[in-house]
């Protein structure tokens, strides 16, 4: 087990490495000067310019250009916001907590939605309750998230006046005002998420029904119940918890759009008003972090299968 | 909870029926065989619309008129008019071309970057696999969406950078099928004998494992094409994406969507296309699947 962890450790090694590489190669293609980039609005002379270059190492080669950069951002220095003046890192730090209600509220409806549709609709199999989960996956993976986005904020916005469409309140300050300024947001970006789970979990739980483990725990007379619960659920939701894993990429993704149609201050909306502003260190910072949690969530979930599944032998 | 009795668990278990089939179970089957024909109709309308475009779009897509903005369906104007009166039928149809031709060319992209790089890998084995997987896995590690924010903001908006964008970011779940197939058709007999006869290489990779590996490269494009006709939606309605006039999907949202307590129908259609192709060409990929190479289904996720 150590030596499987300390495997996918040496692993994330080149991985973290070409990630790097693939977030400074964004700033070469960028058009512009990035001595100017990196000093923001700040106007000078050409030759301070050029002093501005020499220190960045912007006059050297390309790979010393690259290891330089990578010693900065080491360092924690990911330069300076065009628009704002501030560190690129404080900018996104202050946004972070924000996403983070937002993807966590997000996660909570997915699993909560998606485990128990699932497992309802692989056990009352075929149905009238699994039809409905059925369709309910379907158009749940096609329903574009801006568009329910639109449709939950016409429904319980416009229409009913119950809850808030734009806004973010932190869950620490006002636990009821984050719950009503996050309902509506966390659905849009949950729901497709949800939808996957609910696959995922009926076919895993139709998978381990079938097993002879739980043909024998119903012919000894266990209580259907038990068998569920007991038997099949804890076996079942071991291939799902990979695609749990998977999925924590594919809600970063969605809350670009989340944030920017609700309103709401976190790295998302940053990106896309950076991308506006020109303000490339910014994009750049956020690419770059983004990217690093998805690895390292990853790696939590390969660690997690390894520990919840004894079966399988890591050496 | 009822009690199962042995017999009954283990004719469950094992797929045989005791009682006789719930009528839910005819619905789901009848959906599920339905449910690729439904899937290929919808994709055929829409590449008619695409197709035929200007002929039976009943408006000029780009004319305004501010007298009419923002009606809700009429006679006149079917699906309604938006912020600036222009006929809300005739931009989608004109929409649905710009939302497969981003599909295709983006998917072209990325068939073009990923296969090679699969075979490869694949063929090759040790260290160039080794090289190219981690680097497969670097670019997964970009959300999806990120990653085409980051290429769009370093070559600047509009389609064909969009299309470039998603082609990059679909290319590692092409280039992971294709490697995954090529590791185990290069081990089937005949390649082994190609290869014995001194077939060369480049030779072997495209006339004899490309062919074997095309049903799930297929599937996978269906899916793909899906999700890259949400991304370009998502970029226009972020305004990053298709530049206005031009009528995109994603940008009739994002102009809609300021006037939804005016209209909510200009918000609604747009919507409602975008979610019926996307979920056709997922019918059509389930059901290509289900033909093509039944044990594919797990190994496939949403990317």
């Amino acid at each position: 087990m150590q030596r499987y962890i300390l495997r996918r450790l040496l692993q994330l090694v080149p991985v973290l490495l070409l990630v790097t590489v693939a977030t400074f190669a964004l700033i070469l293609l960028l058009p512009g000067d990035p001595a100017q980039a990196y000093l923001g609005e700040t106007t000078v002379s050409e030759t301070e310019l050029e002093q501005v270059r020499h220190e960045l190492g912007l006059d050297r080669a390309i790979p010393v250009q690259y290891g330089l950069w990578l010693w900065r951002i080491l360092q924690g220095d990911f330069g300076r916001s065009i628009y704002s003046n501030e560190p690129v890192l404080s900018t996104i730090a202050r946004r972070l907590p924000v996403t983070l209600q937002l993807g966590v509220a997000a996660y909570a409806i997915a699993v909560a939605i998606g485990l128990t549709a699932g497992v309802v609709s692989a056990v009352r199999r075929n149905s009238m309750a699994d039809v409905g989960a059925t369709v309910f996956s379907m158009l749940g993976v096609a329903i574009p998230n801006y568009w329910l986005g639109i449709l939950l904020i016409f429904a319980f916005t416009l229409a009913l006046r119950w809850l808030p469409a734009s806004g973010f309140v932190s869950v620490f300050e006002d636990p009821m005002g984050a719950l009503r300024h996050m309902a509506l947001p966390a659905f849009a970006l949950g729901t497709s998420a949800a939808a996957v789970n609910m696959r995922q979990t009926r076919s895993a739980v139709l998978e381990v029904l079938a097993q002879d483990y739980v043909v024998t725990a119903r012919a000894k007379g266990l209580r259907e119940r038990r068998v569920i619960w007991v038997h099949v659920l804890k076996n079942a939701l071991l291939p799902v918890v990979t695609v749990m894993g998977l999925q924590i990429s594919h809600l970063i993704s969605g809350t670009v759009i989340v944030e920017t149609m609700f309103a709401i201050p976190g790295m998302g909306r940053l990106t896309v008003f950076s991308i506006f502003q020109r303000d490339f260190l910014v994009v750049q910072g956020v690419v770059l972090m983004v990217a690093l949690s998805v690895v390292l969530t990853n790696l939590v979930t390969d660690l997690l299968y390894a520990v919840l599944d004894p079966r399988i032998k890591y050496t | 909870m009822r009690a199962v009795g042995p017999a009954l668990a283990i004719a469950r278990a094992t797929g045989q029926r005791l009682t006789p089939a719930r009528p839910w179970g005819f619905v789901k089957k009848l959906l599920r065989v339905r449910l690729a024909a439904v899937g290929l109709g919808i994709v055929l309308l829409f590449a008619a619309m695409a197709a035929l475009g200007d002929l039976v779009a009943p408006y000029d897509p780009l004319k305004t008129n501010l007298r009419e903005v923002l009606r809700p369906p009429t006679l006149a104007h079917p699906l309604g008019t938006d912020v600036v009166g222009r006929d809300t039928l005739s931009r989608i149809i004109l929409g649905s071309r710009i939302a497969l031709e981003v599909g295709l060319i983006s998917v072209g992209v990325a068939l073009v970057l990923g296969v090679p790089l699969g075979l490869v890998a694949g063929y090759y084995r040790g260290l160039v696999d080794d090289i190219l997987m981690r680097a497969i896995d670097a670019m997964y590690s970009f959300p999806t969406l990120i990653l085409a924010l980051g290429i769009l903001a370093a070559l600047g908006p509009g389609i064909q950078n969009v299309m470039i964008a998603l082609g990059v970011v679909f290319t590692p779940s092409f280039a992971r099928i294709v490697r995954s197939l090529t590791l185990s058709i290069r081990e089937t007999d005949y390649a082994m004998a190609a290869r014995a006869l001194g077939v060369p290489t480049r030779r072997i990779l495209y006339r004899h494992i490309l062919p074997n590996a095309l049903a799930p490269i297929i599937v996978q494009g269906s899916l793909a094409m899906a999700f890259a006709i949400l991304a370009e939606a998502g970029l226009s309605f972020l305004g990053v994406g298709v530049e206005p006039p031009t009528p995109s999907w994603g940008a009739m949202l994002n102009q809609a969507y300021g006037y939804l307590a005016r209209s909510p129908y200009a918000s609604l259609f747009p919507g409602m296309a975008i979610t019926l192709l996307v979920l056709g060409l997922n019918f059509l990929g389930d059901a290509l699947r289900d033909v093509l190479d039944p044990r594919l289904g797990r190994a496939l996720g949403l990317r």
